[in-house]
Parts: structure tokens; C-alpha cells; sequence
């Protein structure tokens, strides 16, 4: 009976502090304020609420917490230049599952009531939030969700996406393979799953389009915890197109690919994160000399872009990559169609419209929507692998396909 | 025999009326009194609470722990909707293919399933619901796959000039298909055949022996328990106008089995507290910290320890116990 009784107050001490820790971290956690305190903004200065809609647990917690550094990089940056009105974050975990993303919107929306939603990583999610930002009017900035549908026959004026869909930047890619890197022949690797063949199917158009061949078409599960058995059956052709997005696959697939001794024979072409500069560290040297296609690299060399990598550095100790990046823009799009309101947001067709015609320099380049599908329109740089002055390593951009829209 | 099953069956009608009138009072009052986000919440809690509830047919009465209960949720679901986008309205004439495709599937899976018992049964429900989550999540023409999901479904349109766009009307459907079918599975569980189900439940081979065909029992409470569910499915489909695979997956049937057990398994009401509360604090604690799973785990390890029965479970003992003392 004593017993019972220890345990029982040991599990009450255990949880008040919990719960008392909830509680304090209520104000870190949930609204970031982002307006500097010791600055007192001017009093009339108005609250617009920003929801943010990322996978903070499960399998692209990792991306989602790039996502929110680059979004806060931006409203920081925003917060210290003006004191009109004052962006207040509030973050909502979807789990990458549908229906909980539905939820937390709906949440976001009519209990926060928040002026527009920025994040959204899955497809699903995004598929499973539409009809109902569609019925409530609020925008939603898209920062990774690469589903190609999305802003194609299944968009919606509501609905803004600041990242290359499926296939924007691949089959150019797929092009540029052909007629600048020479390459006939191609073997095609991707997960096993929606994303990864829209991105397959786009880079085989472009490259057959240009005239090569396609050898052989491999498509191991997501996930895959070992690839030798998919490594041994490839055929030999000119290169290895790859997408392999998560960054535990990445890192497995292109060590792996090394160490078979297929490097050698056949270079690895990657499209999207499996190079990026997030998993690169872990990658180490078997990444050099990989070239892959991306709207974004840390080296690239414009103004924005080493403000951006200032900030990151100085803020989180890190180099910026392409989700930092794709956050940031998202959150710089809102501010840019925000300022031309002069802060009127309520003003909703006003604010859809300013956000339809959003031109600002970005890291990247100079950002602006494609006016029908409502998706960016981006250059797509070529990198390449390589080993910094440094020590580290980096994706260094050896060439650029200018402009590239998601309606091909 | 009957009135030792009476005992069995915990005592929840024994409950004043004025308790059940005033519960019934809140639940029609609550959506006036609500913000939009707190209707939609209350919208899903009797939703899943419903299907909590059915799910307590076998778990709390017949004492079958299934792992496949999502499934006729989320069939009917995807019946409901793939008809829906196809251009049939009427909900009334929907709830039907909805509804009979389930106990179709129900009746199909009972047969090759109540052929095992206990942890057998556990991982033969697990696979079967794991197959029909495949199958939702790989026949893309027909279900959109996992991706894109089915989308665009809407409201329910029910014949009457109201419009099911608003969140309070919808919650009244709700509330009334709630009632209905809580009436009606009480009704079940106190005729003679819900008595038999909880005799099953206690001492099989004392019922074969008594003359019951015990196998029929668990067969129609099984095809039973999946109508219901059926319904929640649909409703729930209506309520976030889209389905993915994920409402079929085994991870589904685990949080509604969270949800008879904390509330209280075998108390019809406790399956819908415990719907509520994981719902509700899910919601609260995912606002507040991203560390809300351990919080979760905090709260069902308090359950365990101090609510063995669940929630309705432990209260009712209690009550019980003090209306013995007074008597």
C-alpha cells in the first residue's frame, strides 16, 4: 500500500513541473512577437497574426524548423525597419497528416483568426486545407508542398507557392543535361511516391524531348534503409538522375553510391535537397562533384543572398539552404504585399491582388509570381559539389536556366 | 441468469433523469455559446465519439479488441465521397451505399476473423485493416491516393431548405444522427441480444452450454458495431470535406481505441468523454508546446493509474459505491 502511494507522489512532482513548464512557455512558444520591446513601437501600431502550418513532428520536422528560421529571419529584418504594424507568428504542428492539418487551420482561422497561413509541407495537407481556405478567403503562401496540381487545375486564387513545383525545375534540367552536358543516355531513380515521379516523369520529358534515351527507370519504396540491392541492378548509361528527398536517404543513397564504385563510372545527377546544404556536413566527401538543380544555393552571389547568410550564421550558427530560404521568401512575399497596403490586410481582394503582383530581390533573385498559376517563377541553377576554401562544403552554381515557370 | 448480467452492465441508466436532461441541454445550448473553432471541435468530438462508441459494442460488451475499426469508418467514408464527386447529392440516399458497404465488408471480414480469439484476433483485425489502407492508398484513380486524397467534397445536402454551409446546422445534424444513435445502440445493448453479446463476453463456454450460438453473437455485434462506425465515417467525411488513407489507417483504429479506454470501456457514455478529452486536450497542448506527444503519454499513464476503468468508469464506481453507503 506504502508503495502505491510513493508512486503515486512521484508522478505528481513529475507532472506539476511539466505542466507549470507549459505554461510559462506558452509566450516563447506560440505568438512570437516580433517587434524588438526596447524599441517601444508607437502605440497605434496594429497586430496582423501570421499563421504558420509546418510538420513540426514526424518526418520533415527538420525542413519545418528551416521553414520557420527563414520566416523569422524576415519579420525580424521587417520588425526593425518599421513600426506601422507588428507581425505576430503562431505556430501550428500539422504531423504531416491531413486531417490534423485540416484541423489546426481551422484552428489557425476562426479561433486565432489569423490574416494568412504561410508553411505547409505535405501535398496532402495541402489538398486537405484548400476547399476550406477557398471558403474562409485566406491566402495561403505555400513554402515547400510541391505538388504540381496545386497550381494547375486544382489551384485556387487563394492559394500562393513560393517554391518550384514538381517538375518547374527538372525538366529544363532534363533539357540542359542533353544539350549542355552532352549526355545520350539516362538511368532514372526516384521514390517511390507521387512527388517523386512527377519529378521522374518531368526530367524524362525534357531530356527525350532534347533527344536522349532513357536506359532504365528504378523507383526503390521511401525510406529505403539500404539501396545496394537497387545500386547493383543499374545498367550503364551516362549519368544517374536521382531524387531522393528526405535527408536520411539522401545521405545513405549517396554514400552508398560511392562506395560501389558507381561514382566512378557514372555521375550522379540530383534534383531538389539531396545535395543541400543541410545534410551536406553529413554527406562529407563522397558529395564532390555531384551537380544538381536547385533555385537556390548558399554561394550564390547577390546582395540579399549575403545578407541572408549573415543573418543565418549570426542567428542560428548554420549556412542557409534552400527550405531557409523558401521561408524566407514566403515571409518576405507577405511583407512586400503587406507594406504595399501600408498594413491594411482586412482589405482582402486589395491584399490577394498586391500579393499577385509582389516583385522584390530576393537571395535568389528578383521573385515574382507567374500571374496565372500563382506560382514563382525562378531561375534554376546548376551546381556542383565542391570543397570550399574553407574545408567545407558547398554547392557551388556553375551555370543558370533563367526564368523558369511551372507551365511548361 | 438475466439479473446477473444486469450486474454486468454498469449501472449508467441507473443515472437521474435530471443528469440526463441537463447533458442533453448543454449539448443543444453549447453551439450558441461557442466560438466557430469551438462548434468545430464539439462537431468532431460527437463524431468520433460516435464511433468510439460503436467500437465499444466489442470492446466494452463483447470483450473483441479490434484493430480494423477504422476500416468501415473510412470505407464508407470514401463511398460516401467518391459518390459525392461523381454528382449524387441527396444525403439521405447516400447514408445507404455508405452504410451497406461496410456491413457488406463487415460481414465478408467477421467470417474469416471471429475465427480466432484474443491476440489472434488482434493481429488478424491489424491485417486486414492494414489491406484495406493499402489498397486506399494505392488505387489512385479511384481514391486519389495518398497525395491528393479526394478533395472537394462539401456538405451534405439533406432536402431542407437549410444550409448545411453553416457550422451550427451541420452540428445539429450532427447531434441529432448523435442521438439517434445512441438511443439506438442502448436500445441493443439492453434487449436480450445485448445481454447475450455481454454473456459472451463473461464466459463463453458457459453460454455455448446454455444453448447460445456464440459465434453468431460476435458475428452480429461485429457487422453492428461496423453500421455505426459506418456512419461516423460519414459524417466525418462531410465534416472535413475530404478523405485521405490516413482515416483507415491502424493508427486511426489505436485512437479510438485510446478513446473507449480512457472514457471507459462497456459505459457507452465513457467512449464519447474519452473522445472528448483526447480530442480537446490534443488540441490545447499542440498550441502550446511541440513536445505535446509527451504530455499525451503523461496523461494516459494517469489514467491507467488512477482510473483503471476509465474515466465514466471510475465515476460511476464511485457513485455506486455512495449510493450503497446511503442505502
Amino acid at each position: 500500500m506504502k508503495r502505491k502511494y510513493i508512486l503515486k507522489i512521484i508522478i505528481i512532482l513529475l507532472i506539476v513541473p511539466l505542466l507549470f513548464f507549459i505554461g510559462c512557455t506558452k509566450n516563447n512558444q506560440n505568438s512570437i512577437n516580433t517587434v524588438d520591446k526596447e524599441k517601444t513601437p508607437a502605440a497605434e501600431s496594429k497586430k496582423i497574426k501570421v499563421g504558420v502550418l509546418l510538420p513540426y513532428t514526424g518526418v520533415f520536422a527538420d525542413l519545418a524548423e528551416n521553414n520557420e528560421r527563414g520566416m523569422r529571419i524576415a519579420f525580424e529584418e521587417a520588425a526593425a525597419e518599421n513600426n506601422n504594424y507588428q507581425i505576430v507568428m503562431i505556430k501550428e504542428d500539422t504531423e504531416a497528416t491531413p486531417n490534423v492539418g485540416l484541423q489546426k487551420a481551422k484552428k489557425l482561422v476562426l479561433s486565432d483568426k489569423v490574416d494568412l497561413i504561410i508553411g505547409i509541407v505535405s501535398s496532402s495537407v495541402a489538398y486537405a486545407v484548400k476547399d476550406f481556405v477557398d471558403q474562409q478567403k485566406i491566402p495561403v503562401i505555400i513554402t515547400v508542398s510541391e505538388a504540381r496540381e496545386l497550381t494547375r487545375e486544382k489551384g485556387s486564387p487563394y492559394i500562393f507557392r513560393t517554391f518550384l513545383a514538381a517538375g518547374q525545375a527538372d525538366y529544363p534540367f532534363g533539357k540542359y543535361a542533353n544539350e549542355n552536358l552532352g549526355y545520350k543516355t539516362a538511368v532514372i531513380m526516384g521514390p517511390d511516391y507521387a512527388a517523386g515521379h512527377e519529378k521522374a516523369d518531368a526530367f524524362i520529358q525534357g531530356f527525350t524531348e532534347a533527344g536522349g534515351q532513357i536506359v532504365q527507370e528504378i523507383y526503390p519504396p521511401l525510406g529505403s534503409s539500404d539501396y545496394g540491392p537497387y545500386l547493383s541492378q543499374l545498367k550503364q548509361a551516362d549519368f544517374v538522375w536521382t531524387f531522393l528527398g528526405g535527408g536520411n536517404d539522401a545521405i545513405k543513397f549517396v554514400k552508398q553510391y560511392e562506395e560501389y564504385g558507381i561514382k566512378a563510372k557514372m555521375p550522379l545527377l540530383f534534383s531538389g535537397g539531396g545535395v543541400d546544404e543541410s545534410i551536406l556536413p553529413s554527406i562529407g566527401d563522397a558529395a564532390i562533384g555531384i551537380v544538381s538543380v536547385s533555385n537556390y544555393s548558399a554561394l550564390l552571389d547577390t546582395p540579399e543572398n549575403k545578407e541572408l547568410v549573415k543573418a543565418t550564421t549570426n542567428k542560428y550558427n548554420i549556412v542557409p539552404n534552400q527550405f531557409l530560404n523558401a521561408g524566407y521568401v514566403a515571409a518576405k512575399t507577405a511583407l512586400s504585399a503587406i507594406d504595399k497596403l501600408e498594413g491594411n490586410i482586412e482589405e482582402k481582394d486589395k491584399f490577394l491582388k498586391a500579393l499577385k503582383s509582389v516583385e522584390f530581390p530576393a537571395p535568389q533573385g528578383l521573385f515574382r509570381f507567374h500571374p496565372e498559376s500563382q506560382n514563382g517563377i525562378f531561375d534554376a541553377y546548376i551546381r556542383r559539389v565542391e570543397k570550399l576554401s574553407d574545408g567545407t562544403l558547398g554547392n557551388v552554381v556553375i551555370d543558370k536556366i533563367p526564368n523558369v515557370t511551372d507551365r511548361w | 441468469m438475466i439479473s446477473i448480467l444486469n450486474k454486468l452492465i454498469p449501472a449508467e441508466t441507473n443515472l437521474p433523469w435530471l443528469a440526463k436532461v441537463t447533458m442533453l441541454l448543454i449539448l443543444v445550448l453549447l453551439p450558441f455559446i461557442l466560438s466557430s473553432y469551438g462548434l468545430s471541435l464539439l462537431t468532431k468530438v460527437l463524431i468520433f465519439g460516435l464511433f468510439a462508441m460503436s467500437l465499444d459494442i466489442l470492446v466494452g460488451f463483447t470483450g473483441l479488441v479490434s484493430f480494423n475499426h477504422a476500416s468501415f469508418f473510412g470505407v464508407a467514408a470514401y463511398t460516401v465521397g467518391i459518390l459525392v464527386n461523381r454528382g449524387f447529392e441527396n444525403f439521405w440516399l447516400l447514408l445507404i451505399p455508405g452504410i451497406a458497404i461496410a456491413l457488406l465488408l463487415a460481414g465478408l471480414l467477421g467470417l474469416l476473423i471471429l475465427r480466432s480469439s484474443g491476440a489472434y484476433f488482434l493481429m488478424i483485425t491489424l491485417a486486414f485493416g492494414q489491406m484495406l489502407f493499402a489498397l486506399a492508398w494505392k488505387w489512385r484513380s479511384l481514391t486519389g491516393g495518398d497525395d491528393d486524397g479526394l478533395p472537394g467534397i462539401g456538405r451534405p445536402e439533406i432536402g431542407l431548405p437549410i444550409s448545411m454551409w453553416n457550422e451550427q446546422n451541420f452540428y445539429f445534424l450532427v447531434l441529432i444522427l448523435f442521438i439517434g444513435s445512441f438511443l439506438l445502440i442502448k436500445k441493443v445493448i439492453k434487449s436480450p441480444f445485448g445481454k447475450s453479446i455481454v454473456g459472451t463476453r463473461e464466459n463463453e463456454l458457459r453460454m455455448q452450454s446454455l444453448g447460445y450460438n456464440t459465434w453468431l453473437i460476435k458475428y452480429i455485434s461485429y457487422i453492428i458495431a461496423a453500421g455505426f462506425a459506418a456512419l461516423a465515417g460519414i459524417l466525418y467525411t462531410y465534416f472535413n470535406g475530404f478523405i485521405s488513407p490516413q482515416e483507415l489507417d491502424w493508427s486511426m483504429s489505436g485512437y479510438i481505441l485510446l478513446m473507449v479506454i480512457i472514457g471507459g470501456a462497456g459505459t457507452l457514455v465513457g467512449p464519447v468523454v474519452g473522445a472528448a478529452v483526447i480530442i480537446i486536450l490534443q488540441n490545447l497542448i499542440s498550441t502550446y508546446t511541440e513536445l505535446w506527444p509527451l504530455f499525451m503519454g503523461l496523461i494516459f499513464i494517469l489514467c491507467v493509474l488512477f482510473a483503471r476503468d476509465g474515466i465514466v468508469g471510475s465515476l460511476l464506481k464511485l457513485y455506486q459505491k455512495k449510493v450503497g453507503e446511503m442505502k
